[in-house]
């Protein structure tokens, strides 16, 4: 039992002496491989897409990491198409430089994506997202009369506020055979419920934006809808909890993804009368 | 036992009928008390009065005064803080009065009780030659001792003070602080201290009832109370009684001394940090005296070139009391204090260019005057206590001359404490009022808090009696209600007190609730900005407590003491800085709960002048809960604990003194375990993605990634400190003192704070020699 205890003793006071002289600090929390950061999202509208990457610097008066040597690839893991991306050197706004790597690909609906970086073939640092998936649009009978007539949408498995959306209305002017798109635009209305997205389409209101922008008195009645479609764009999933860089993998930042989603639906043919146009819609 | 009651105005008429009969019951005990008091008094007699010093008419604590009758029955009481003492349920008779206190000579006197007739007799006691050195009057008043602790309170007098070496030859009450364990300071500078697990803003200071906002000053060594001006210093490390609320971790009760009333004297000292000067006298010889005594620091001209470094630092206090003895019955003081300070402890990454860093200011300026009224009612055993207070602090932070953050405190109290002494029991009870005014400008540091002007509100009222049932054994029950009527929140809090001493050995313990309605907001993230705001809490998130202290004290010769205590506090609804991914300079606050533990070992030895020396252990672990979102989702944990940056697990403090040939030998060596520090992940220039912004033109802003909270530990920090002193007669009542020493005698490299943003460490001072002279007209 002494012996326990002077031999406990003799390994102690070393020890708190060593720890005693131990005068030095280690700031950064140790790890084997670079910590990336990463800022950037695909993107449905375009067909570049642009990621900012910068290795993580040990303080902030540290010039930047080198990113030579550095391989950036996606893979879709939907169908498994692999894009290299490239490195460029971009000037921002204030005038520095900064790094951002480059492909030319347009990401698909629904599809999921990995961003990879990694040195000689090895990965080093991984983001992942899912571009949302098409949702199911369920129209309710149209309400009201004339301009006060509206129509209720849910977009079943929005799970997020879509942003830019547009109605695109399809229409042939009087005595005329050429169709024209005419796009109004909405902003970011509606509200997320359990269905998910919600939103009032103004069809009357609409109607007169329509007449406007072909130049047509409000009297016009001979006017032929063709077809109706919404285009939103729709937010992944990352974009909801920005701060928790739960699809990132030693990397930090932020990296998501946004669709456009183009959907149309038939209006009844009543409504359509109502309104003032001559239904001409192809009825699926 | 916690009851607390929520919207007592405005809301339902029962929760006020009940708040109502709360009080009215508290009203009923009090009328109870008095009429219980008076129909005693009629059976039996009562004496009482203040015990002095006749040379200079200081109060004298610790004085025992005891009554005997011609059948050896004995009767007595120690005097208190003020000198005051009482005897009461005394039976009619002759009795002979003997007050005796080391290094005076017994004062005796024969008097007569007449059952129910209170008699006052102020006693003044003579320095008795036959034992008095040359100069050892201070020594004659003794020291509490480290290991004097009972149920976390730690009486504290100067010549406790005088025995911590000090880069001043006036030594400081927070040199003393810091060397017991449980105490952990930010460093050599900064001026904050760490009370069993409590955060600076959670303790108490009160300097003669003023409360003082910001007690110490930005140099570590310095409090804004020299030990010239200190009676005592009672600390409460925890479980304080009901007469203190409104902290949740400690209390710091310091009384100053008061004036010479015979003669005029005073000192004046000159050190490298700061230079003194102290007057005092008799305004009317006998009856009232003054005490002024005011510091300014000199370290850019006497410390920064020692050390040829850089100290920005800056500080000063101004302190004066009169006080007046208003017949045998009565005593009113007025005590008033100013302090500024004004320094630089913090970087600016972002203005730094090369080397040039540009450092941020912080400044503040406090003050506080009150008026404390004692007096004893003739017809009633009781000690009565009226005190009038008003404190502000001005507290800013920034770039010199722009600061960013600003806080402005001011608070006013009016409290009443009275003291019925019925035989071995005594009731004390009180009445308190306070209303404060809190104006802070964050600067936008934190994202969520958004301060506007407040004015708060406070009465209440507590009852704390002291039952002495055996030899020995004292028993405090304890109740506190506080109300803030304009916030509509009340609060009971219960406390306990029990301390029993049975022959070398003591056992003590204390337990208590405690609520915090104003608190201190800090980012405490950064060790270099130590700004604190001002604000109340928010409505259902009150801070509270809950303390248990065990203790026992074992003093088995004159020459030993030991003693071991353990502590433990339950904290909830703490406001804390929280981690998020935006950049780091901004945050939010948010609600932790959390807990202090651990025990102190303190072991003492001698108890002549010619040596002492203690060893004290502290070991403690405080620990933070938070559920807040942005950490959940940092670190994947539901419940994230860590250790707040104040989490010194082990602390070790050694102190000798020796008088060797009229010269006084100190040395103190401190050891502390490092401190938590937040580990950093890297610098990124970080975007907000908020929306659909572009990338490839947006520079993003700089930012820190910060891993899990506070998991790193910054080194051990040791310092060894020694000072060598000697006074000198140079005439009839003039005494000149001369001091050397050295702090940090193996110039030690300890860590202040480590900037995470530039990796640059800022040490506290290195070896620094130091010199004082100190003239006194005694």
């Amino acid at each position: 039992m002494k012996r326990g205890i002077l031999s406990y003793l003799c390994c102690l006071v070393p020890l708190v002496l060593f720890q005693a002289c131990d005068n030095t600090i280690e700031p950064l929390v140790e790890s084997e491989s670079t910590n990336f950061a990463l800022h950037g999202y695909l993107d449905m509208r375009t067909d570049q897409q642009i990621v900012r990457l910068e290795g993580l610097r040990p303080n902030i008066l540290s010039e930047p990491v080198s990113l030579e040597g550095v391989e950036v690839s996606t893979i879709d893991h939907t169908d498994g198409t692999v894009v290299i991306w490239r490195d460029s050197i971009i000037t921002l706004d204030n005038g520095t430089l900064g790094t951002a790597f480059v492909a030319n690909f347009r990401p698909d609906l629904g599809h999921e994506y990995s961003f990879n970086v990694g040195r000689n073939g090895v990965t080093e640092g991984r983001a992942t997202t899912r571009v949302p998936a098409p949702p199911v649009v369920l129209p309710a009978t149209p309400v009201g009369e004339s301009e006060n007539m509206k129509q209720h949408l849910v977009l079943i498995g929005l799970k997020d506020q879509p942003t830019k959306v547009h109605m695109l209305y399809e229409v042939s002017p009087p005595n005329e055979t050429e169709r024209q798109v005419i796009s109004v635009a909405y902003g970011d209305p509606g509200f997320l419920s359990n269905a998910g997205w919600e939103l009032e389409i103004s069809l009357g209101i609409d109607r007169f934006i329509i007449l406007n922008a072909l130049g047509l008195d409000s009297v016009t009645q001979d006017i032929r809808l063709h077809n109706v479609e919404m285009r939103a764009t729709l937010f992944s999933e990352e974009w909801q909890t920005q701060g928790s860089e739960f699809n990132l993998e030693n990397a930090h930042g932020f990296f998501g993804s946004i669709g456009v989603f183009d959907g149309g639906w038939d209006i009844d043919s009543s409504a359509v009368r109502k309104l003032g146009f001559i239904d001409n819609q192809q009825r699926n | 036992m916690n009851r607390k009651i929520k919207s007592c105005i405005g809301t339902t008429p029962t929760v006020i009928l009940k708040l109502h009969s709360t009080v009215l019951r508290i009203g009923l005990i009090l009328c109870f008390l008095l009429s219980f008091a008076a129909v005693t008094q009629a059976q039996t007699s009562s004496i009482r009065g203040f015990v002095t010093d006749v040379s200079d008419g200081q109060p004298m604590p610790g004085v025992n005064v005891i009554l005997t009758n011609a059948e050896g029955e004995l009767f007595g009481a120690a005097a208190d803080t003020d000198g005051f003492y009482v005897i009461s349920r005394v039976p009619g008779g002759s009795y002979q009065l003997k007050a005796s206190f080391i290094g005076f000579k017994d004062f005796e006197q024969a008097v007569v009780m007449v059952a129910g007739e209170i008699q006052s007799l102020n006693i003044e006691l003579v320095v008795d030659d036959t034992t008095l050195g040359e100069l050892v009057v201070e020594g004659a008043r003794e020291t509490a001792g480290v290991a004097n602790i009972t149920a976390g309170l730690q009486t504290i007098r100067p010549a406790d003070i005088s025995l911590v070496p000090s880069p001043d030859i006036s030594a400081d009450l927070v040199n003393y602080l810091t060397a017991l364990p449980g105490v952990v300071s930010q460093g050599d500078r900064g001026g904050q201290l760490f009370i069993r697990g409590g955060e600076p803003t959670q303790n108490m200071v009160l300097l003669d009832g003023m409360q003082i906002f910001q007690p110490f000053h930005i140099v570590g060594f310095f409090s804004a109370f020299p030990s010239d001006i200190i009676n005592t210093a009672d600390v409460y490390a925890g479980g304080y009684g009901s007469k203190f609320g409104g902290r949740l971790s400690s209390v710091i009760d310091i009384t100053a001394r008061t004036g010479n009333k015979r003669r005029f004297v005073g000192a004046a000292t000159l050190a490298p940090f700061v230079s003194t000067l102290r007057l005092e006298g008799p305004l009317i010889p006998g009856k009232v005296s003054f005490m002024a005594s005011i510091r300014e620091s000199v370290i850019e001209q006497g410390a920064a070139k020692l050390i040829d470094e850089e100290l920005p630092f800056a500080f000063g206090d101004v302190f004066a009391k009169i006080h007046a003895n208003l017949g045998k019955s009565a005593q009113l003081s007025i005590s008033g204090i100013r302090t500024d300070d004004q320094g630089q402890l913090g970087l600016d990454p972002l203005l730094a260019t090369g080397d040039d860093y540009i450092a941020d200011e912080v400044q503040w300026e406090s003050y506080a005057i009150g008026s404390r009224l004692l007096f004893l009612p003739s017809s009633l055993p009781v000690f009565a206590e009226v005190l009038v207070n008003y404190s502000d602090l001005k507290n800013q932070f920034g770039p010199p001359l722009d600061p960013t953050q600003t806080t402005n405190a001011t608070y006013f109290s009016f409290a009443s404490n009275v003291t019925h002494s019925i035989g071995t029991t005594n009731f004390t009870w009180g009445l308190f009022l306070s209303s404060s005014k809190l104006d802070s400008n964050l600067g936008g540091l934190f994202q969520n808090v958004d301060l506007k002007i407040e004015y708060i509100t406070e009465v209440g009222a507590y009852i704390e009696p002291e039952f002495n049932p055996t030899e020995g054994l004292s028993i405090q029950p304890g109740l506190r209600l506080q109300t803030f009527p304009s916030k509509s929140e009340t609060f009971f809090e219960p406390r306990f007190r029990l301390v029993w001493n049975t022959g070398i050995h003591r056992f003590s313990t204390a337990a208590g609730i405690y609520h915090q309605e104003i608190t201190g907001l800090n980012d405490r993230r950064n060790a270099g900005d130590i700004f604190t705001a001002w604000t109340a809490a928010p409505s259902t998130v009150i801070p509270e407590a809950k303390h248990l202290i065990a203790g026992y004290r074992i003093a088995p010769t004159d020459w030993l003491t030991f003693s071991a205590e353990g502590f433990y506090k339950d904290l909830d609804n703490l406001v804390v800085p929280e981690w998020t991914a935006y950049p780091r300079f901004t945050t939010n606050i948010q609600p932790a709960d959390g807990s202090a533990k651990g025990f102190d070992l303190r072991l003492e030895l001698g108890s002549s002048d010619n040596f002492q020396a203690t060893v004290s252990w502290g070991r403690s672990e405080v620990i933070y809960e938070s559920t807040a979102r942005a950490l959940q989702l940092l670190t994947g944990d539901d419940v994230v604990e860590y250790n707040p940056p104040h989490d010194r697990k082990d602390q070790l403090n050694v102190m000798t003194s020796m008088k060797v040939k009229g010269f006084n030998f100190n040395v103190r060596w401190q050891m502390g375990t490092g401190l938590p520090f937040n580990e950093s992940l890297g610098f990124d220039r970080w975007i907000m993605l908020d929306s659909l912004v572009n990338v490839a033109e947006v520079p993003g802003e700089e930012r820190v990634l910060y891993g899990r909270p506070y998991t790193g530990r910054l080194p051990t920090y040791h310092r060894l400190d020694v000072s060598l002193d000697r006074e000198f007669r140079v005439g009839p009542t003039t005494f000149l003192t001369f001091q050397t020493g050295v702090i940090n005698a193996y110039d030690r490299r300890n860590l202040f704070y480590l900037d995470l943003f530039t990796l640059r460490r800022v040490d506290q001072l290195p070896l620094i020699p130091t010199f004082g002279l100190k003239l006194e007209f005694k």
